[in-house]
């Protein structure tokens, strides 16, 4: 055996025998044993403590520094042996206000048609909205930026505009516009328009003059200047804003969806709130949590493979 | 005709309450396929005299004439090199040359403007690196692109200001024979020699002596001397540096810096 690859053996062994697989045991005895509280079916949680302790036996067999996954699941793992604690084992805490979690988790089984569904419906309106306010903001801020008149006179509508919270609105335009779908794309783009606009605004005044003044002694015209040379420029800042705008996005869309919607992740906890579910509501929050958690790293990848390049 | 001529040319930059005046009645004659170097002290208007000739300032008295017609802006006849390497950080070596050329409008076709970008590439020694972004490259290959997207426009008229100021002395020496063999010996093309007209801003003697056809000295604002340099152009660069004449031109330019710092102290503005 090459020592690299006794080395690579220790490793594995090393994340085998260790405090998170001692954390992950324990867990998965209090499941087995019997405790004071009845839960339904636990093979939804045993999936996902699973599913834990296997990516963090890849991450750390794969590189031995991985402190951050080490510390992150352990703290993962204490919180899910205390939360087992206090409901099914001793049954400490209030059942309605604090669920096994043998039985949040399997309300992704019983509910997975309705969250599918959600999942759907919400990104359906998130992406809709979040591409209007994205071409608009960005194509009329470029525009604008660059127009000396048009800046003036538009930068402080947008300066009075932009700070009014989407939410102040979103019930009047879901009562003006015709369907619920219509109206939460319209609350999603007004409310990312202005940022997205004020910033690509900002993006074309910042912009290095060098670069401006290169562009104009090749004798570039306007539409070249704007798209071909401010605009590539200004990516790098765009794809980063995206990512405040993401959970922007996502509070307003919430928001919008427990007002008027008949799906969607926001309707969901909306509806077992109603019915003081409290079950089904925190299995709904994870789950939201899980979506975004997805979206930004399909932003993570988008970043990096989109931009190669550095400022000089 | 000349190529360029400016004509009584003056230049105030009107603040508030205060006008500064950058230029003040110049009158500069450039022939077709001569290499002008323009030398002074820093401030003293030369980079200003610059953006005039490519149209991205205007005089505010006088005329700025290529082939007879007045500059209303900048144009794919003139082209530029700046001191700090302005290639376009997004793109690679060969799309910044190749965006050069897609603004002359010569050709449409993606591919042949992609070659036409790799040989000029291939001209100023970086074959090498054609798919490298700015980032990626030294100061003194960035210049070498910013050359190279230059020549590869095929403009009349260079404008180089200042393009070796920030580069260390082995690149600099390395970038002047570029620039005498592709610019003034005009080997920068397959089929025929292609002398251009050019405007080369320094503070450098040396490299001015070097380069140039004919010298302009500086002063604040205005045009002090001219100075012929005519050496034949098979010399090495060794045999003109150990050359009367050179030193000859050496002394004269040293003496005219003496005599603008002498004057600058003496007055009220002084800016080394």
């Amino acid at each position: 055996m090459k020592p690299n690859e006794r080395q690579k053996k220790f490793h594995f062994l090393g994340s085998l025998v260790s405090l998170v697989t001692l954390l992950y045991l324990a867990l998965m005895a209090l499941v087995y044993l019997p405790g004071k509280r009845v839960v339904q079916s636990p093979v939804c949680f045993i999936v996902v403590a699973t599913a834990l302790w296997l990516y963090y036996i890849y991450q750390t067999g794969r590189h031995r520094e991985k402190k951050q996954v080490k510390d992150i699941t352990t703290v993962a793992y204490l919180f899910l042996i205390i939360w087992e604690l206090v409901t099914k084992t001793f049954n400490i805490a209030l059942k309605v206000l604090f669920p096994a979690p043998e039985d949040v988790f399997n309300v992704f089984y019983t509910e997975r048609e309705l969250m599918f569904k959600g999942i759907f419906s919400s990104m359906y309106l998130l992406l809709v909205g979040m591409g209007i306010a994205l071409v608009l903001g960005n194509l009329l801020g470029l525009f604008v930026g660059w127009n000396k008149r048009l800046n003036n006179d538009l930068y402080p509508v947008a300066k009075v505009l932009s700070p009014i919270p989407p939410t102040i609105y979103t019930p009047y335009l879901i009562a003006l516009l015709p369907t619920f779908s219509s109206a939460s794309i319209a609350v999603i783009a007004f409310g990312l328009f202005w940022p997205i606009f004020m910033s690509m605004i900002n993006n074309v005044g910042s912009m290095d003059r060098r670069i401006i003044d290169s562009a104009r002694a090749m004798g570039v015209n306007t539409p070249t200047m704007l798209l071909s040379v401010i605009l590539p420029y200004s990516i790098p800042g765009i794809v980063g804003g995206l990512r405040v705008q993401l959970s922007v996005t996502f509070m307003i869309l919430m928001m919008a969806e427990m007002i008027g919607a008949e799906s969607g992740l926001g309707f969901f906890i909306k509806k077992y709130s109603d019915y003081a579910d409290y079950t089904s509501v925190l299995a709904g929050i994870i789950l939201v949590g899980v979506v975004i958690t997805i979206l930004n790293s399909l932003l993570t990848v988008i970043e990096n493979k989109t931009i190669k390049w550095k400022t000089v | 005709m000349s190529k360029v001529e400016m004509n009584n040319v003056s230049l105030a930059f009107h603040d508030e309450d205060k006008t500064f005046l950058a230029l003040d009645n110049i009158n500069i004659k450039i022939e077709e396929g001569e290499f002008v170097c323009i030398i002074g002290t820093s401030g003293c208007g030369k980079s200003t005299l610059i953006s005039l000739l490519a149209g991205l300032n205007f005089p505010t008295q006088g005329d700025v004439l290529i082939d007879g017609e007045p500059v209303s802006g900048t144009g794919t006849n003139r082209g530029m090199v700046f001191q700090h390497y302005s290639l376009f950080p997004w793109l690679t070596a060969k799309k910044n040359v190749a965006f050069g050329i897609k603004q002359t409008n010569l050709y449409k076709d993606k591919k042949i403007i992609d070659e036409i970008a790799v040989e000029f590439l291939k001209q100023v020694g970086l074959e090498d690196y054609i798919d490298k972004y700015p980032y990626q490259l030294s100061g003194g290959m960035q210049q070498r692109v910013a050359i190279a997207r230059t020549l590869a426009m095929d403009t009349e008229i260079l404008l180089l200001d200042e393009p070796f100021g920030a580069i260390d002395p082995k690149n600099r020496l390395a970038l002047q024979d570029l620039t005498i063999k592709l610019c003034k010996k005009g080997e920068n093309h397959k089929n025929r020699k292609n002398r251009k007209a050019a405007v080369f801003v320094t503070h450098d003697i040396d490299e001015a002596i070097i380069l140039a056809d004919r010298i302009v000295f500086m002063e604040p604002k205005r045009v002090k001397e001219e100075i012929t340099v005519d050496f034949p152009s098979e010399l090495s660069r060794e045999e003109i540096i150990s050359s009367p004449r050179y030193s000859e031109i050496r002394t004269r330019l040293m003496n005219l810096f003496y005599q603008d710092v002498g004057n600058r102290i003496g007055g009220e503005e002084v800016v080394l």
